[in-house]
């Protein structure tokens, strides 16, 4: 590929300050993405995965803050933007989902009028175009009844439902980049796959590219097109998927791959 | 919803049952002879058969159950007796002071709402922040200050020394006007307010962290959402349903808090009725006066939580607690 | 995974580790530590204080009634001529006394009942939290009152009336406490095992309330002389002889309009600083407690 990174990462450090110190959670991380990719980044709790996500977004709580080093975005300096700047990247732009399905969604308002909130937000849309357009974006991720779960609250809904409607909600702003953080960790095994599948025909469909923060091998090996091993802050291996996960040359990422209960070894 | 108004419903009847208990065993716990106060407080001159032919038919004979039912069948046709003192009939002493009570209670809500709301937006948004520890500190203090000493202190300070309200009552003599009854309203919600806002500062507070912490609310940042909507449609939305639970669970307190003030400054509401009945031992009145705050207090928090199963969808759905 | 999160960006700063380093978590908390402080100080000052003042509390002085503070009366006198000094610090014995002896009282039914709900079928469990519900709607101050109508007073009155108007809080915690313990495998597995009701409870359910029941009861023992204060003030709680700081403020309505104000304005401080120094400890502990304050500071 020798096109431009849609997202450009140099030497990305995010730390925390706390009384007993700071906390280097991600320390010095470069990496490119490039459109209509699937970058997986796997590595152990703790290695600065989710902390790395966050910071993409310009999401970090107080006292996590994002120390150096340079983000671009479509040739946009993410690090010099404002609040309001950074609003229009989220969601819009860069989407993101969470591992929590049910976390993912304020528990007092309606499934449907919360993706049409979020689409307000981006575009000028009159209430009932939002609406109508939150009911396909639930129809796109194959949900058995759009028009019902509309209506439906959160706590309605199952696991893998609320995990799916959060991303209908995401895809239904059309981000250039999707980021999915542990997308499949609280959901049950065919769930799981399900959302795997979905994963792959929408990435094609829409010509998205996608970072999979998983920590799930598995999936990471059957969507991702490159792998980036992170260990603790540090990038340690990053490659094509099967080459990585197949024959890892660092000894972190061959004892990340033994430790994965395998049946076909 | 309907389900949940039905468990609602029933969870009253035991309290209503407790409350009449109460005022029922003080009507019966209270020293003297039933018989001598009807008829005008001694039975010296009445035969033993006469007293007893009296007795009967005041059904003091019958069993304690019977008498309550008797006595409950009273009350609930609005019967509440007369004022040992003056011989007044207390339902109508009872209105006006109600109607005392309410203005101060009402207005007491009116105030402490957006004020803990604000303050405890302000502080739980900057945990840790000076803002934080001064008003955290404020609510604690609010918390520790008993209602009648605070009450001393700001007549003390406001018409004693510097004349500017007056200490006691609802109005002046002879004068009844609407900016009268405002002047001697303030050092009463005052007193109220500043007593008893501490837990709610807190409990906004908290639950503004909470949330500020919570997946959701990242989720609604990583949407791009204005912080606007952010506030206005996820954080205090969320917040506030704690908070109107409180206001239920702790209208008690309210209620309490608001009679003591009643008796500092001379408020005459249902509060200063209870606290001179019981000083004065006048029983029927201590009756009468617990009877209606208990209904009253049962009818607040009840009114609290309908409005919170309405807020919350869960319970609007049916969904239990 | 949950934990994956929790280790990622909730990174723990206090220790979970118990003894010695919650002990150092606590006294970094300066608002605790404050409190503490507080405590202390004003219980030495009420068991030593009344000696080293030089008045004593019932002396009368005619020929210095109402005086205003001065180097012979530091608060200056009550109505008798009293010195109010001497009556404020032997007044925070009687007063922490009866906080400390009513809350004790209150904690011991609150627990009964609440860990016997707790462990009782749900269908006893039931009726129990009913009658809990409706207590909480009658206003505690209603409710000691009315007791205090009946019979004369007294100390002993006094505490007996506030621990039985004020165990109901305690008791709903211990429900909830013992409720979420007997649902933890340890406790499952020595019911298993055929521990004994007793033995449970003993072994196995109270010392695991104690940090919450802690914090209750410092919380509860504020509430209690706040109580106390209140009752005194009507003049319907300890005999006027005995001087509680509530007692002390119990003419303060006359003194304020005479223009007295010490005498108001002293005992009504004491009280304010013992609840708050109280309350301040019992959040120090809640802070350490909760697992959610053990986020990054």
């Amino acid at each position: 590929m020798t096109q431009t990174p849609l997202l450009s990462l140099s030497d990305l450090k995010s730390y925390y300050d706390s009384a007993a110190g700071t906390i280097r959670a991600v320390d010095g991380v470069s990496l490119d993405l490039y459109a209509g990719e699937i970058l997986g980044i796997v590595g152990e709790s703790g290695s600065g995965k989710s902390t790395l996500s966050l910071s993409l977004l310009g999401l970090l709580d107080p006292p996590g803050r994002i120390a150096g080093g340079e983000l671009w975005f479509q040739g946009e300096d993410l690090l010099a933007l404002d609040e309001s700047g950074w609003q229009n990247i989220r969601g819009k732009k860069i989407g993101m989902i969470f591992q929590s399905p049910e976390g993912s969604f304020n528990p007092i308002s309606t499934i449907g009028q919360q993706i049409a909130e979020a689409l307000q937000a981006h575009r000028t849309l009159s209430r009932r175009e939002a609406e109508a357009e939150a009911e396909m974006a639930l129809a796109l991720v194959r949900m058995p009844q759009p028009r019902e779960i509309f209506e439906r609250y959160p706590f309605e809904l199952s696991l893998g439902m609320c995990q799916r409607a959060s991303l209908a909600l995401a895809l239904s702003l059309h981000p250039a980049v999707l980021i999915a953080d542990e997308p499949t960790a609280s959901l049950d095994i065919v769930s799981q796959a399900a959302m795997a599948s979905l994963f792959l025909e929408l990435q094609a469909t829409h010509n998205l590219s996608l970072i999979i923060i998983s920590h799930d091998l598995g999936l990471v090996r059957t969507i991702a097109d490159r792998v980036v091993v992170m260990h603790a802050g540090k990038i340690v291996e990053e490659g094509p998927s099967d080459q990585v996960l197949e024959a890892p040359r660092h000894p972190y990422t061959q004892g990340l791959v033994s430790s994965e209960l395998r049946l076909d070894r | 919803m309907g389900r949940y108004l039905i468990i609602r419903m029933v969870g009253i009847v035991p309290q209503l049952l407790l409350i009449s208990l109460l005022a029922f065993t003080i009507m019966k716990a209270a020293p003297g002879d039933p018989v001598a106060a009807l008829v005008g407080g001694s039975s010296e001159f009445m035969s033993e058969a006469d007293h007893q032919r009296v007795a009967h038919n005041l059904g003091l004979d019958r069993p304690l159950i019977v008498q309550y039912g008797m006595w409950l069948n009273k009350v609930v046709q609005g019967d509440l007796g007369r004022s040992l003192k003056d011989g007044r009939e207390i339902r109508g002493m009872l209105f006006e002071g109600l109607a005392a009570t309410l203005i101060l209670v009402g207005c007491a809500w009116g105030v402490l709402t957006p004020m803990a709301v604000s303050a405890g937006y302000w502080a739980g948004s900057r945990r840790h922040s000076w803002v934080d520890y001064i008003l955290s500190t404020c609510a604690l203090v609010s918390f520790a200050t008993p209602a009648f000493w605070l009450g001393l202190i700001l007549i003390l300070i406001f018409s004693v020394e510097l004349d500017l309200f007056p200490s006691a009552g609802q109005t002046s003599m002879g004068d009844a006007s609407f900016g009268d009854q405002m002047q001697h309203l303030v050092l009463p919600l005052l007193t109220i307010v500043l007593t008893q806002v501490g837990p709610y500062i807190r409990l906004v507070r908290g639950s503004i962290q909470d949330i500020l912490l919570s997946d959701f609310l990242r989720a609604a940042w990583a949407r791009g959402l204005t912080s606007r909507t952010v506030v206005w449609r996820y954080l205090l939305p969320n917040a506030l349903t704690p908070f109107i639970t409180w206001i239920g669970y702790s209208f008690p307190l309210l209620v309490g808090g608001t009679f003591i003030v009643e008796w500092v400054f001379g408020w005459p509401g249902m509060g200063r009725m209870f606290l001179q009945a019981a000083i004065g031992r006048n029983y029927p009145v201590l009756m009468a006066t617990v009877l209606i705050t208990g209904l009253l207090v049962i009818a607040g928090n009840l009114f609290a939580d309908l409005l919170v199963a309405w807020l919350n969808p869960k319970l609007r759905r049916g969904y239990g607690h | 995974m949950a934990i994956d999160r929790a280790l990622e960006l909730d990174i723990s700063r206090v220790p979970a580790t118990p003894g010695a380093e919650t002990l150092m978590a606590f006294c970094r908390h300066r608002l605790a530590m404050a409190g503490l402080f507080g405590l202390v100080a004003l219980t030495v000052l009420s068991m030593l204080g009344p000696s080293v003042v030089g008045h004593d509390p019932a002396a009368t002085d005619i020929q210095a009634i109402y005086a205003a503070p001065s180097s012979s009366h530091l608060l200056g006198t009550d109505q008798l001529g009293r010195d109010l000094l001497a009556r404020l610090l032997y007044g925070g014995r009687v007063s922490l006394l009866v906080g400390l002896m009513a809350t004790l009282l209150a904690t011991m039914i609150g627990c009964t009942y609440g860990i016997l709900s707790g462990m009782l079928p749900k269908w006893f469990e039931y009726p129990m939290m009913q009658l809990l519900d409706a207590l909480h709607a009658i206003p505690v101050i209603l409710l000691v009152i009315v007791s205090d109508v009946f019979g004369e007073s007294s100390l002993m009155k006094m505490v007996l009336v506030i621990g039985l108007a004020s165990w109901m809080g305690i008791a709903r915690m211990a429900r909830t406490e013992c409720r979420r313990l007997m649902e933890i495998d340890f406790v499952k597995g020595a019911i298993m095992a055929g521990a004994s009701p007793l033995r449970l409870v003993f072994r196995h359910l109270l010392p695991n309330m104690f940090a919450p029941l802690i914090v209750v009861i410092t919380v509860g023992v504020g509430q209690a002389i706040l109580l106390e204060s209140t009752l005194s003030f009507l003049n319907m709680g300890v005999p006027a002889t005995v001087p509680s700081w509530g007692n002390l403020l119990g003419n303060g309505m006359s003194s304020v309009l005479g223009g007295a104000w010490w005498i108001v304005v002293f005992p009504g401080l004491m009280i304010v600083l013992t609840v708050l120094s109280m309350n301040l400890v019992g959040d120090g502990l809640r802070d350490l407690i909760d697992p959610k304050n053990r986020r990054i500071c």
